[in-house]
């Protein structure tokens, strides 16, 4: 019998205008190799981004590609993983974050995160890394600035095994 | 077929059923169109990594996906090339990489011509920060067609404090052979693997 491999964990319907969704209790055995986080949201100004276990040490970092005239940047030692330094999103938008190794306990963990603004119409891609071995059990989906995510904003994680 | 209430298997209400189900809905066994079909974690160095028998490995999936942490033993602070090939086909029958890269205040595209292999990603080696690992995602379509070339696209980046080991890459590569895959293979351009390193093929039905 196949082994379930690419599963649901959670969805959340954002009902109240917030800027934090956690996600808890992500499996660290086989069954989440990777997990990967979707957002397809509304927005006023703002930048998706994540942190790690709680973290909220100088411990990501990121490097983005946009088609922007096309913009290039890079971060170290930030206090959250910023898939896109520099920009406000401030109407539809959807991101994907693969987050790779996140059962491992011995290695820091990889991040390829892509995001869609459609005020602007830009598309960003962008790879970052948390610079920690432990292996991740919680996920925080906030904003960089503490504005809200708006009413409707769908926000989904599903695991991969491996 | 399990019988799973008794309820209405006839034993409890002696009801007769030309069915062996006796009333139950059938069971169907979980399947997937998205599967683990093999995982390789190193615990100590190695020159190469490679899925073998595909042919009866992946029967019955169209497409593979390759899910990548990598690092090498390379003495230098830098990313180190990694070669994919197929099949065992050492010859000048790919195109080794059409990328696209942004390296934090650069970006560039960039093609090569006719190779021996293609390079899907690269990784940090051993001068680099620890335990940092390049998360690649390969993607390679109709990979058992026999009537068209095989191609590759992968989604990378790296994120080490070094000369060219900072970036997010997106590329392609092609192998110019109608073959269907029976085998996939990794090699460092230099030296070997980093233990640690994370390589899982998943099929991908279609």
């Amino acid at each position: 019998m196949a082994t379930p491999t690419y599963e649901l964990i959670h969805t959340e319907t954002v009902a109240t205008a917030t800027s934090s969704v956690n996600f808890t209790s992500i499996p660290t055995d086989s069954s989440c190799r990777d997990f990967i986080i979707v957002i397809d949201g509304t927005a006023t100004s703002l930048r998706p981004v994540l942190q790690f276990n709680g973290d909220t040490g100088s411990n990501y970092s990121a490097v983005m590609l946009s088609d922007d005239s096309p913009t290039y940047s890079a971060t170290s030692s930030g206090t959250y993983l910023d898939p896109i330094p520099g920009y406000a999103i401030t109407s539809r938008f959807s991101a994907t974050y693969q987050v790779l190794g996140s059962n491992s306990a011995d290695k820091h963990k990889g991040v390829l995160m892509r995001v869609n603004q459609h005020v602007g119409d830009h598309v960003h891609m962008s790879s970052g890394r948390w610079a920690s071995n432990a292996q991740i059990v919680s996920v925080k989906v906030l904003t960089n600035n503490g504005n809200n995510y708006g009413v409707g904003t769908i926000i989904s994680i599903y695991k991969i095994a491996g | 077929m399990p019988i799973k209430r008794l309820s209405q298997s006839g034993l409890l209400t002696f009801a007769k059923h030309s069915s062996v189900l006796a009333g139950n809905a059938p069971f169907i066994p979980f399947t997937s169109d998205f599967e683990l079909l093999d995982s390789r974690v190193l615990s100590s160095s190695a020159a190469n990594i490679t899925f073998s028998n595909l042919n009866t490995l992946a029967a019955g999936y169209k497409h593979l996906q390759i899910r990548v942490l990598s690092r090498d033993t390379r003495a230098i602070s830098g990313t180190n090339n990694v070669l994919m090939r197929f099949n065992s086909d050492t010859g000048s029958n790919y195109r080794q990489l059409h990328i696209m890269k942004g390296d934090g205040s650069n970006g560039s595209t960039y093609a090569e011509a006719q190779s021996s292999s293609i390079i899907p990603f690269a990784s940090p080696s051993a001068n680099d920060t620890a335990d940092a690992f390049t998360p690649a995602v390969i993607d390679l379509l109709d990979a058992f067609s026999s009537n068209k070339y095989t191609t590759s696209r992968t989604f990378r980046g790296t994120n080490v404090a070094a000369a060219y080991a900072t970036q997010v890459v997106l590329a392609s590569g092609l192998w110019m052979n109608t073959a269907a895959l029976t085998e996939i293979s990794f090699e460092p351009i230099s030296a070997s693997f980093a233990a640690k390193t994370m390589i899982a093929l998943y099929g991908v039905k279609g």
